[in-house]
């Protein structure tokens, strides 16, 4: 009997346009530190307060990331490390560079002390910034 | 004449979709939830105050320490026990009509901030105001011997 030569294939042309898709689609909605929002900080939830809904351009973004190794905080102005004086020196940058109006939008874990959060306002008041503005992670509400 | 050879071509593959799976893999394992964040606006103590305002407004002074939240000579471990003082504050003031963000008028809390006390008790102490639009806020720090825990 003659013996048939048949090609066995898998079908993968559809296989990779889905898989191209998808990688279309994480690449567009992948969430990156983005003008300086430490995603990391793990924020307290709240229900009430103001949502935000769009990021003004003379915002510096503040984030004080928990840490208990060193002395129980991280701070990132605008996505840079700094600690102590630096804070103070990087904030002025800001103010000079966007103006009197510069707000500080700061963004403290729930798990750090106040202690964190005061350096920050001091080196903000030190600094000039106008408006201070407390963040929290909203929760249905207003 | 000489017979025609029979070539077939391909594109090689293989390789692409390995690199596209581990891709695929890699922006799976990175995806974040996009969670929604909210603020309130806080004072600091001016160095320089100006003149004090025609009609002295009402303060509420609120300590946070770590064990509890201290108002008028009470102690609460939790902000709900504040909710009395503050429906009172409340329900003494209207909410101002040229304020865009409908702050009560001539209320204000101080909030006094125990440096040992955690962010979670601040922005729970936070969202109570909010929800009584109690929102005209003053941050003071307290540190050393002030910083001891109220008799």
């Amino acid at each position: 009997m003659k013996k048939t030569d048949q090609k066995c294939e898998t079908p993968i042309s559809s296989l990779i346009d889905i898989v191209f898709l998808l990688i279309m689609f994480f690449v567009a909605t992948a969430n990156f530190d983005s003008e300086g929002f430490d995603n990391n900080v793990e924020l307290a939830k709240a229900k009430n307060l103001q949502k935000m809904t769009t990021k003004p351009i003379n915002q510096i973004p503040i984030s004080v990331d928990y840490n208990n190794l060193t002395k129980g905080y991280d701070i990132k102005v605008g996505g840079i490390n700094a600690t102590g004086k630096q804070v103070e020196t990087l904030l002025r940058e800001c103010v000079k560079r966007m103006g009197s109006s510069t707000e500080a939008f700061i963004r403290v874990d729930k798990r750090c002390k106040l202690g964190a959060l005061e350096e920050v306002t001091t080196a903000c008041g030190a600094a000039g910034v106008a408006t201070l503005k407390i963040s929290a992670e909203a929760e249905g509400g207003k | 004449m000489a017979k025609r050879t029979e070539y077939t071509s391909e594109v090689p593959i293989s390789a692409m979709i390995d690199v596209t799976f581990l891709l695929l893999i890699y922006f799976i394992v990175m995806q974040k939830e996009v969670k929604e964040e909210s603020y309130v606006a806080v004072n600091q103590p001016a160095l320089n105050p100006g003149p004090p305002p025609p009609v002295l407004p009402t303060t509420c002074d609120i300590h946070v320490r770590p064990d509890a939240y201290h108002s008028r000579g009470q102690a609460y471990p939790t902000v709900d026990g504040l909710l009395p003082d503050l429906e009172h504050f409340a329900a003494n003031s209207e909410v101002d009509p040229d304020d865009p963000m409908k702050r009560r008028k001539n209320v204000i809390v101080n909030l006094k901030l125990s440096v040992h006390a955690t962010q979670q008790q601040l922005v729970d102490l936070l969202d109570t105001l909010a929800k009584y639009d109690l929102t005209k806020i003053n941050f003071f720090y307290l540190k050393g011997a002030v910083d001891a825990p109220v008799p």
